[in-house]
């Protein structure tokens, strides 16, 4: 199929549909929220219709606003660039030069999936406000904008001369689709396997937040748990807690489960002649690429309970405008190291990461942590004193004995280690976290000092690139010096193309 | 700018290996046409042992200092915030019988933090300077905790003179400069004068053509 896309045109008539589902939706969250709090805890003074109405109104305005918008966005393929315009009430353009896209990916929601058409997000790293979405275009004819993209980014690529190696990548990602391997594909038994060993201390500590919430609210309302907690005799007291702490942990894993399984639905991660390509979802259908000299760190991790059945997730980080987007971010859960393997082979087929020599941090970092949390835990202690609180007491405590493990621990693992072409760090304390980086794609390179630090001649070390910054904290100032020179070199001397 | 010369000097011992690995380049270009081929020979040529004590040293770079005048920009911003703060001591006071009687603490507190704060600033305005090599920018400061970054010419994405009210009255000038990505790589060389903010900006899109582009682009 033939598509023009000199002519400014519109996205097609879908997009009228998904404005009113969303519409509809956010008009159904703002309603059904309150009709929780209110009806659920009988709290029926705040029945302002006045409210309703503001609320029925912003959604009208903001829903023919939506429509406005629809009728006069238009794009168009001007030479080398995208164009993009938009607004409401004010004229908006945006001019996406080809060489700047970052990478085109592909969402459905389930109301795309029913029409058969995509939302195409284009990204550009480094200037802000230069990102187009592009919703409800005809999967046919999103693929042939994406490859015409990809094609005049090539062309606009070598008018500039950056190197052969990216331009070639490019025209294989969108021509050669076939020459692809599928290094491994994710079942949902798979997936409920490694949400399972997932680390769920930090959801688990979210709920009891959650919880606390809610109860600090039924208070006001005047529904105090207290007064029950009295009537019930002290032995039920301490089952109930327990009842309650169990059925915490269910949910939390629960939620962690069905998270997992919606998110990364028949996950297939696809190896292309010169990139990565995951496809993922249930509801939401997710394509992602990835091309190999964009992808700024390779990482691998795992917990403590997914090393005990050799689960990894491995995490490619590209450059992106929102750091620590972890949509940018391709993360595979559920690997095994042989598949970590793997990767590393297929992304930096002349490397091999046993040979970097790994090093430790200076000691001080440890004396340094354990005297904070020591400190720390001993003021908090006096206040509990003060305040007669025997639990909080306990606590901190018990945390004075546990931090400088944790810490003990943590400094052991703490390494990093550089080669010719690439720095790799790892830590963790329960859990192992590896990154590989090449050098030459570092951006900047930062020291900081602190007045400890300097007495003792050390500082810590921030690197920077474009997808975000790996620390080396607490080593020696003449190393410190060493690498940054290192580094800036490697970034200054290497002309291939790096994002 | 006088120790520049000294500094491209400094850089100009890479050079050799720097022209080494052009003309690698240019040999192989004829074998080029193979992708393979191509790619390994970009990646050998790329990842030559590089002698780490032979590179150009950043402990040598001379810091340029900032001006004199930045000092005093700061000085009457810390005033004015430190007025207001009085003022707003002031009206509680003035408003309220409770607080009435502790006012005199108030004033002196916000006194004695402003003037530690013209203090720090007096500080780190000592330890700060930036540095131009013939590859890459550098800018330190801070006085407790000091740090000091570096950005290479070909990765900085956008650059800009900016000014603020104040810094205009004595004609000085922050050069931002911004990289690709999250914003926790750029860089702000703050407080030196207008025009030589302007020769750094025409310096560095000399050094990266790529700059120009981006510029260009937001002037749309």
């Amino acid at each position: 199929m033939q598509f023009d896309f000199l002519k400014p045109q519109r996205e097609s008539p879908v997009v009228i549909i998904l404005i009113l589902f969303k519409s509809l939706y956010s008009l159904g969250r703002q309603f059904f929220l309150p009709f929780i709090t209110i009806y659920l805890l009988g709290r029926k003074d705040n029945e302002n219709p006045f409210f309703t109405y503001f609320i029925v109104i912003v959604t009208v305005i903001s829903l023919m606003r939506s429509l406005i918008s629809f009728f006069r966005k238009k794009y168009y393929v001007d030479e080398d660039q995208l164009i993009v315009r938009s607004g409401a009430l004010s004229n908006k353009t945006i001019t996406i030069p080809f060489e700047r896209i970052q990478s085109i990916n592909f969402e459905q929601n389930l109301i795309h999936r029913f029409f058969n058409v995509v939302k195409l997000k284009i990204d550009t790293a480094g200037s802000s406000q230069k990102e187009a979405e592009l919703d409800g275009l005809q999967f046919a004819k999103a693929e042939a904008l994406r490859i015409l993209l990809l094609k005049e980014k090539d062309e606009a690529l070598s008018k500039i001369n950056i190197t052969e190696e990216a331009v070639n990548s490019e025209i294989d990602e969108a021509t050669e689709v076939e020459a692809s391997k599928t290094i491994l594909t994710l079942s949902t038994k798979d997936l409920i396997k490694a949400s399972l060993f997932e680390n769920h201390f930090n959801s688990l500590a979210l709920i009891f937040a959650g919880i606390w919430y809610i109860y600090i609210n039924a208070k006001e309302v005047g529904v105090d748990a207290e007064d029950y907690v009295d009537e019930i005799p002290i032995m039920w007291n301490v089952t109930l807690y327990g009842a309650i702490l169990l059925l915490t942990l269910l949910i939390t894993v629960l939620i962690s489960v069905v998270r997992t399984v919606i998110s990364y639905y028949n996950l297939s991660f696809v190896r292309l002649q010169n990139g990565f390509r995951i496809k993922k979802g249930l509801f939401n259908y997710v394509t992602l690429s990835a091309i190999d000299h964009k992808i700024q760190t390779l990482g691998w991790s795992d917990t403590w309970l997914k090393r005990k059945i050799g689960i990894h997730d491995i995490h490619m980080k590209q450059a992106s405008i929102k750091q620590v987007n972890t949509k940018e971010s391709i993360i595979i859960p559920g690997a095994n190291l042989s598949h970590v393997g793997e990767v590393i082979k297929l992304l930096y087929p002349q490397h091999s990461i046993d040979k970097i020599n790994m090093n430790q941090v200076n000691t001080s970092y440890l004396d340094r942590k354990i005297f904070f949390s020591l400190l720390f835990s001993f003021l908090f202690s006096l206040i509990a004193i003060y305040f007669e609180e025997g639990i909080l007491l306990l606590t901190l405590i018990g945390s004075m004995f546990l931090l400088p493990i944790y810490f003990t621990k943590k400094f052991r693992k703490l390494k990093y280690g550089y080669d010719n072409e690439f720095l790799r760090l790892s830590g963790g304390v329960f859990a192992d976290n590896h990154v590989l980086m090449p050098i030459y794609k570092v951006q900047s390179v930062e020291k900081h000092q602190s007045p400890y630090q300097r007495k003792r001649g050390i500082v810590s070390l921030s690197i920077h690139n474009a997808s975000g910054t790996e620390r080396i904290p607490y080593i020696k100032e003449e190393e410190a010096h060493r690498l940054m020179n290192f580094f800036l070199y490697k970034a200054e001397i290497d002309d291939r193309a790096w994002i | 700018m006088e120790d520049n010369d000294q500094e491209i000097v400094e850089n100009g011992s890479i050079n050799p290996l720097f022209d080494d690995k052009i003309d690698q380049k240019v040999e192989g270009q004829p074998i080029m046409s193979e992708d393979s081929l191509n790619e390994s020979l970009i990646i050998q040529s790329y990842n030559n042992q590089v002698d780490i004590s032979s590179l150009p040293k950043l402990e040598k770079i001379q810091f340029e200092k900032l001006e004199e005048d930045y000092l005093y920009v700061g000085f009457i911003n810390t005033v004015i915030i430190g007025l207001i703060a009085l003022i707003f001591v002031a009206m509680v006071g003035f408003f309220s019988e409770t607080i009435r009687p502790y006012v005199l603490f108030g004033y002196l507190a916000v006194i004695l933090f402003f003037a530690f704060m013209m203090y720090a600033e007096y500080r780190s305005f000592k330890n700060s300077g930036y540095a131009l090599r013939d590859e890459d920018l550098f800018f330190k400061s801070g006085w407790i905790w000091t740090s000091m970054i570096a950005i290479p010419y070909k990765r900085i994405q956008h650059l800009e003179v900016t000014q603020g009210p104040v810094s205009r009255l004595f004609d000085l000038a922050n050069v931002s400069v911004y990289t690709a990505g999250g914003s926790s790589s750029d860089m702000e060389i703050e407080g030196i004068k207008q025009d030589e903010a302007e020769s750094i900006k025409a310096f560095v899109l000399q050094k990266n053509k790529q700059v120009k582009i981006e510029n260009s682009e937001d002037a749309i």
